[in-house]
């Protein structure tokens, strides 16, 4: 039509015959080696934005490459150039896009260059009250996690559905340094508890209990309801059998003495009290905590309000222990933990709660002052393993 | 035309005229009454639809009114604040608040005009309604309404909704379409039509009534174009069917907009129907009415005619028997006017005429006797004298010898036995005139029957010095008649004119075509008849001549009126006579 | 001692909480899930899915592989899968021990190779032992999303009613109007929290809605304007990607000039409907995959262009500057949007009806699915509904673009929007991994539970 601007529409095939950019510096280098040759050596005028959900700092650096890796490519970059190019930044399900759209006289050319998403980057750590750090992420659910300080190096070890994962920590990160695989009874809302010692782990998880070491590498696992340890404060409070199928222990507690009581099936538990008095809370699928004394016998009110996870700590502080709580709410929602101190008759928050972006799909003792929280990002469905660590003071 | 039926239509027609007139009358001053009731409640019922217009402007006044008091709009206009405020939240406000006020139109928009919400026309939010700045807050007015597939007319009002310095328009109405002409209370025949205007000329889809569309709507174009081109109001009628029953009449109403442009024509129709029909009715009523009294009136005349005319008819006919010879008739006399009187003076004429011809027939019947009695002398007496005569001889010869007694004797009864046959023929033809029998008719060509009959007389005309002169009409018609009778009278005829002249002279028979009937006239140069013998001429035993027994021409009168015929005779003294006989012409049937 | 603060914080907390009673982080087992929706379902059977029962498909089979929210294959009756360097050939071994709802096991046997040549057309299945080896007809890089879109395994009884392997059974099924379905116990995955499920099906939005807010029914369909009202309402609202593309649609050859179509779409502003009627709802779209698909979907243009509009109206002549748009009469967005479509064209000079019902029109308002979470996949999907059969399948995201620019060029298509499906959902209900409802719709309702039913 007369008048009108002819736009022939062309679009470019970077990657034939080679394989996709693996990082943004590639992605953005294939990207400048195509804009080059469709300028060819008309000057050109730049424009980059962001339609990608690239934080802020994470665009820099893709913007960053870009234009080193044009500069290095020769192109010439000018505010009125002949040639227009308006470099893109988006995404799809499973790539960063970098998409260039090249204005020469009456033709426009679209360049596409991609590199695949990559777990975000770490978050930066918080400290309040509860202070928490970012240990590991992945795509596949975490049921529990320990980090072991030892020789030669300090080891992650990471208890999956179907099976253990180890890692070795090195100046770029955590390593693989193996698996072991286990089995769990079918579930839809697995947990699973591991614990390690020197050489030698141990893993529970629904109708199977695992044990295994690290050198040489060996693991036997046996299949039936067998005892979890309920660990409160860093000390062993007792064992209950766990429901295979289930996401919930039976309701039979065998404490360290060998005393053996019945109490309707619960979720978790944390010990407070004092170490005389000692209370059992115990979350109960009615999404009420309810609180034993040292005979199991119900005392005091019970206490609403919680989510199901819950772990008992003993930091130095108010009554020398304090129970970890996960807030209620539906799993697509932001989660929290908080403290707080549990007595006879009252229960009260002691921390600020600390927030997480999503549910704590899992919340066990590691330490007395320390508990380690696996929380599910809802927005990109991966697993983070949190160290959560209490303190006193300020 | 009898005097009956002359005077039955006389009667007949004073009446009709008389009702006709009577009926005009009343008709036409009923009409008049009629008309202007028609008119008056017209008028009333026009004003009672310019009051329920006016109300239902009011009443959607009333309702945008509650409308903008509403919490709903006060949060509206609140919200309509900021740089960049977001209406989407309340888009489906307008359909809702519309409906729970039973409104067709409401509009809810910004202080810009921009349309929040619309309850007619949902996905016209966003844009700008730039008239409500200028609409200011009266009552509802007139305005032309886009819709997504037309263009409509709202009785729409206004309100402005002040939250500070923030606005909000609220803009509602009802739609002027065939459901709110329904709501219009109307009595009985009479309906509202709206024309939108809202195309340059008359277009006929523009019209609706309260059923939708009106059909053969271009016969209202007149009255709506004079109305758009005047924007005043104005009256006309519109007849839909060619009988007044189909006539309807239209008050048309400008419907003016807010800058007093024309945007509609609102029209009131009241039908002529229940008018026409109670006045057919009447008409109807009158006529039929009418034609009772008119039939009434003329039975009533005709007996009343007959009742006048029968005594004189009775008259006529009696007079009519009387004529055919019936004088004995009577007429009925019912009464003493002067009709009866004529009855009866007619009776007393007829009674008096019978008892003269009574007296005058039995005269004639003596003088006829008489007649009789001296021509039977007459014609008995001339053979008895010479039988007398011959007797004596015979009586005074006995004393002669035998041969001159026997020569006597022989001569004598000669004589008497001549006479003796003379009686008898005497007496022969009184029992023929006696005798005549019925004529047998047939088609005759009267010429071969004059030539017929005059051949026989040929050597007597030549004794009697007697000159006949034959004129024979030619194409003669046939006649209707016994040729042998005929032929006998005709002789007769011949006879009498050879006896009438002695001394000779000229026989004239001639045959012609008389007026309807077929002529044989036979004239002789004799010394012709006074009228007093013409008269007698023809009674029986008459004769002027000194032989003859007077029967001649009395048998041909008899015969000639066997046939239905007419004789007559036109005769002076010296200068002969002419006997002329018509007879019937046969019918072309027969002479076929 | 606490600090003041904390004790007053410590009431008001319990005060608070005391009012959501009930509320737990972990999941609990039992109870029903009552579901509404307005479609109907007479049958349900992998080989005749529709658009209503590829919801429900989830509920009762399963796929070799799961596509988790972010379009990755998880394992699901297959626990690992190889492929040569070419992405030919592919080899599955299949999960041991899985049962089917009839209780047979589940085995790499020609009945499941028989399943998945009908599920994928011209790909070549065989079955080995406790493997099932794939023979694709070309390069298929996507083919582990093909299975966990369409793969179902299931196995048909005598009667030929398909048997699946999936969280839950089909307990009931009056056609087109209830569908239950009761917890398989024996799932390979772990038994449903949810004892069963009731889906009333042909059930009206508004009657949804209403059921909702009386608490009759747990999980409801939402308009994009109940999404608000919801919102108001402090009720859940679960959605999809925006996975549906609302589009017009001309019919072949109609109208007659190209330029009508282009006007058309210069003139409609689809931010003013995304805004109101859509109440922000879904994605304005200038291309047919969307954005979070594709990932390049901004390159095709969607805002109006009213100059433009006029000036190719201008040109046409008077008689040919009306079309018809006919759209769902049974749904108001729909004839919402397409009065306001006839209202922004009336801008441009054309004049366009908006006619309820499938009234002979020269274009509709269609809805159109995007069926896979390939965009190599999704594009000559869209393409087919669009009426072009063998659309070429490409493989590389340019050519897909290329392609989907093809396709657009063709003008038999105005991108519209991309819509998600949104969901009501009453308070009682939790998910414990989320999302319930896929990116593509697909209803993921084994890891829900329900708040305040006892197990």
């Amino acid at each position: 039509m007369k008048g009108c601007l002819k736009v022939l529409f062309l679009l470019a095939c970077l990657h034939a015959g080679r394989a996709a950019a693996e990082t943004p510096e590639a992605a953005a280098r294939d990207l400048a080696r195509a804009v080059f040759a469709a300028v060819e050596a008309d000057p050109a005028a730049l424009s980059i934005r962001n339609l990608s959900s690239l934080p802020a700092a994470g665009f820099a650096e893709v913007r960053a490459a870009v234009m080193a890796a044009l500069r290095a490519q020769g192109v010439r970059l000018a505010e009125n150039g002949a040639a227009e190019v308006r470099v893109t930044a988006s995404e799809n399900l499973r790539n960063w896009l970098l998409v260039a759209e090249v204005r020469r006289g009456e033709t426009r050319t679209v360049l596409m260059t991609a590199w695949p998403r990559t777990p975000a980057a770490s978050a930066p750590l918080t400290a309040v009250w509860l202070e928490r750090r970012l240990v590991w992420e992945q795509d596949e659910p975490i049921l529990d996690f320990v980090i072991v300080e030892g020789e030669p190096e300090r080891r992650l070890f990471v208890l999956e559905p179907s099976r253990v994962a180890v890692y070795g920590r090195t100046a770029a990160g955590w390593e693989p340094r193996g698996s072991f695989a286990v089995a769990a009874a079918p579930g839809r809302d697995l947990r699973g508890r591991l614990a390690v010692q020197g050489n030698a782990f141990q893993a529970w998880l629904p109708g199977s209990a695992c044990r295994g070491t690290i050198d040489p590498p060996a693991l036997e696992c046996t299949a039936g309801e067998a005892l979890w340890p309920l660990a409160s404060g860093g000390s062993l409070a007792g064992h209950a059998t766990f429901r295979a199928g289930h996401n919930a222990f039976e309701g039979t507690v065998f404490t360290p003495s060998g005393a053996k009581a019945t109490v309707p099936p619960f979720y978790s538990m944390a010990l407070a009290g004092s170490p005389e008095a000692p209370l059992w809370v115990m979350t109960s699928l009615d999404g009420r905590a309810v609180v034993y004394n040292a005979s199991f016998s119900p005392a005091g009110q019970p206490i609403s309000g919680w989510g199901g996870d819950v772990a008992g700590v003993e930091a130095s502080c108010g009554a020398g222990r304090q129970v970890l709580v996960s807030r209620p709410g539906d799993a697509q929602e932001p989660d929290a933990v908080e403290a707080w101190e549990v007595g006879l008759n009252s229960a009260a928050p002691v921390s600020p709660p600390l927030e997480f972006s999503g549910p704590v799909t899992a919340l066990w003792p590691s330490g007395a002052t320390s508990a380690s929280a696996v929380v599910r990002d809802p927005s990109t469905g991966r697993y983070a393993a949190y160290r959560l660590a209490i303190g006193c003071g300020s | 035309m009898t005097f009956r039926t002359r005077l039955l239509l006389i009667f007949t027609f004073a009446v009709v005229v008389a009702v006709g007139l009577v009926g005009s009358v009343v008709w036409l001053t009923t009409r008049r009454a009629f008309e202007r009731v028609e008119n008056q409640r017209v008028g009333t019922v026009v004003d009672q639809f310019r009051r329920e217009f006016a109300r239902r402007r009011e009443e959607i006044a009333r309702r945008v009114e509650r409308i903008a008091g509403a919490e709903t709009a006060l949060d509206l206009a609140i919200a309509s604040g900021g740089p960049e405020p977001d209406y989407s939240p309340y888009v489906n406000e307008a359909p809702a608040l519309a409906a729970a006020h039973g409104l067709d139109f409401l509009e809810l928009a910004a202080a810009d005009g921009s349309i929040i919400s619309s309850a007619q026309w949902p996905a016209r939010f966003g844009y700008k309604a730039a008239w409500l700045s200028a609409a200011g807050e009266h009552g509802a007015f007139l305005q032309r309404e886009e819709l997504p597939e037309e263009t409509a007319l709202a009785l729409i009002a206004v309100r402005v909704v002040s939250a500070g310095d923030r606005k909000l328009y609220v803009a509602g109405g009802e739609k002027l379409d065939p459901g709110f002409l329904k709501t219009l209370a109307l009595p009985g025949g009479m309906r509202v039509l709206l024309y939108r205007n809202l195309a340059p000329r008359f277009s006929a889809s523009l019209l609706t009534g309260d059923a939708g569309p009106l059909a053969d709507a271009a016969r209202l174009e007149a009255l709506i174009e004079q109305v758009r081109t005047k924007h005043r109001e104005a009256s006309g009628t519109v007849r839909w069917t060619p009988d007044a029953v189909g006539a309807e009449v239209f008050h048309a109403f400008p419907l003016l907009g807010r800058e007093k442009n024309l945007l509609g024509v609102l029209l009131v129709g009241s039908s002529r129907r229940e008018l026409a029909e109670l006045q057919r009715l009447l008409l109807w009523t009158a006529l039929l009415t009418g034609a009772a009294g008119i039939l009434l009136a003329v039975a009533l005349a005709g007996w009343a005619t007959a009742r006048v005319t029968r005594p004189v008819e009775d008259l006529a006919r009696a007079a009519r028997e009387v004529a055919a010879g019936n004088w004995h008739v009577h007429v009925p006399v019912h009464s003493r006017d002067e009709v009866g009187r004529l009855g009866y003076a007619f009776n007393r004429m007829t009674r008096q005429l019978s008892q003269q011809r009574d007296h005058l027939v039995q005269t004639e019947r003596v003088a006829a006797w008489r007649e009789l009695a001296r021509r039977l002398a007459h014609e008995l007496k001339n053979p008895l004298f010479p039988i007398q005569i011959t007797i004596e001889n015979v009586q005074r010869a006995r004393n002669l010898p035998p041969d001159q007694f026997d020569e006597v004797f022989r001569e004598s009864t000669e004589t008497l036995l001549a006479e003796l046959a003379n009686l008898k023929r005497i007496i022969a033809r009184f029992s023929d005139f006696a005798k005549m029998p019925r004529p047998e008719l047939q088609p005759v060509n009267l010429n071969e029957v004059v030539s017929g009959a005059l051949k026989v007389f040929q050597a007597q005309f030549a004794t009697a010095g007697v000159e006949p002169k034959v004129e024979l009409a030619p194409n003669l018609p046939l006649a209707h008649a016994d040729p042998e009778q005929i032929g006998r009278a005709l002789q007769n005829l011949v006879l009498n004119a050879v006896d009438a002249m002695p001394q000779g002279g000229v026989l004239t028979v001639r045959t012609l075509t008389g007026e309807g009937s077929v002529r044989i006239e036979v004239s002789d140069t004799g010394e012709g008849l006074t009228p007093e013998e013409c008269d007698r001429l023809f009674t029986p035993y008459y004769t002027t001549k000194t032989h003859g027994t007077g029967l001649g021409l009395a048998i041909v009168q008899s015969v000639i009126s066997d046939h239905g015929g007419r004789i007559s005779v036109e005769s002076a003294p010296g200068k002969g006579a002419t006997f002329r006989i018509d007879l019937n012409p046969a019918s072309p049937a027969e002479s076929a | 001692m606490l600090p003041t603060v904390w004790r007053l914080a410590a009431v008001l907390s319990l005060l608070a909480l005391t009012q959501t009673a009930g509320a737990a982080g972990r999941p609990r087992y039992g109870g029903t899930l009552r579901v509404e929706m307005r479609a109907t379902v007479a049958a349900l059977d992998p080989t005749e899915p529709g658009d209503a029962g590829s919801r429900l498909m989830p509920l009762v089979f399963d796929c070799l592989v799961q596509i988790d929210g972010q379009g990755r294959p998880r394992p699901a009756l297959a626990v690992s899968w190889t492929h040569d360097p070419d992405h030919r050939r592919w080899r599955f071994r299949l999960r041991p021990g899985v049962r089917f709802h009839d209780g047979s096991v589940l085995t790499a046997g020609p009945a499941i190779a028989a399943a998945l040549t009908a599920a994928l057309p011209g790909y070549t299945v065989t079955a080995a032992a406790d493997a099932l080896a794939i023979e694709c007809p070309r390069p298929t890089p996507g083919l582990l999303l093909e299975l966990g879109r369409l793969g179902y395994i299931y196995s048909r009884s005598a009667e030929g009613v398909p048997t699946g392997t999936g969280p839950f059974r089909l307990a009931a099924l009056e056609r087109g109007r209830r569908a239950v379905f009761t917890a398989n116990q024996e799932y390979w995955g772990g038994r449903p929290f949810l004892d069963s499920i009731e889906v009333s099906m042909g059930r009206s939005p508004r009657e949804q809605w209403i059921d909702l807010e009386v608490g009759k029914a747990d999980l409801v369909e939402l308009a994009p304007a109940d999404v608000r009202r919801a919102a108001d309402r402090d009720r859940a609202v679960w959605s999809s990607a925006p996975n549906i593309l609302l589009a017009i649609v001309f019919y072949d050859g109609r109208p007659a000039d190209t330029r009508v179509r282009e006007a058309l779409a210069r003139s409609i502003d689809r931010a003013a409907i995304h805004n109101v009627l859509l109440q922000r709802r879904g994605e304005i779209a200038g291309g047919l995959l969307p954005q979070w698909l594709s990932g390049w979907e901004f390159l095709f243009p969607s805002a109006p262009d009213l100059p433009r509009a006029r000036q190719l109206a201008a040109a046409l002549p008077p008689s040919g500057r009306t079309a018809s748009l006919a759209y769902d009469a049974g749904d108001p967005l729909a004839r919402a949007i397409a009065e306001r479509i006839s209202l922004n064209a009336r801008d441009a000079g054309l004049t366009v009806h908006a006619v309820p019902g499938n009234a002979r029109a020269d274009a509709r308002l269609a809805l159109l699915p995007v069926a896979s979470l390939d965009p190599a996949q999704a594009l000559p999907d869209l393409a087919a509904a669009l009426g072009y059969k063998n659309w070429p399948r490409q493989d590389r995201p340019e050519d897909v673009c290329g392609s989907e620019r093809t396709l657009l060029e063709g003008g038999r298509v105005v991108p519209l929007f991309h819509l998600p499906e949104d969901y009501g959902v009453s308070p009682r209900v939790r998910v414990w991994q989320p999302p319930a409802i896929g990116r593509l719709g697909g209803w993921r309702l084994a890891d829900v539970w329900l708040d305040g039913d006892r197990q």
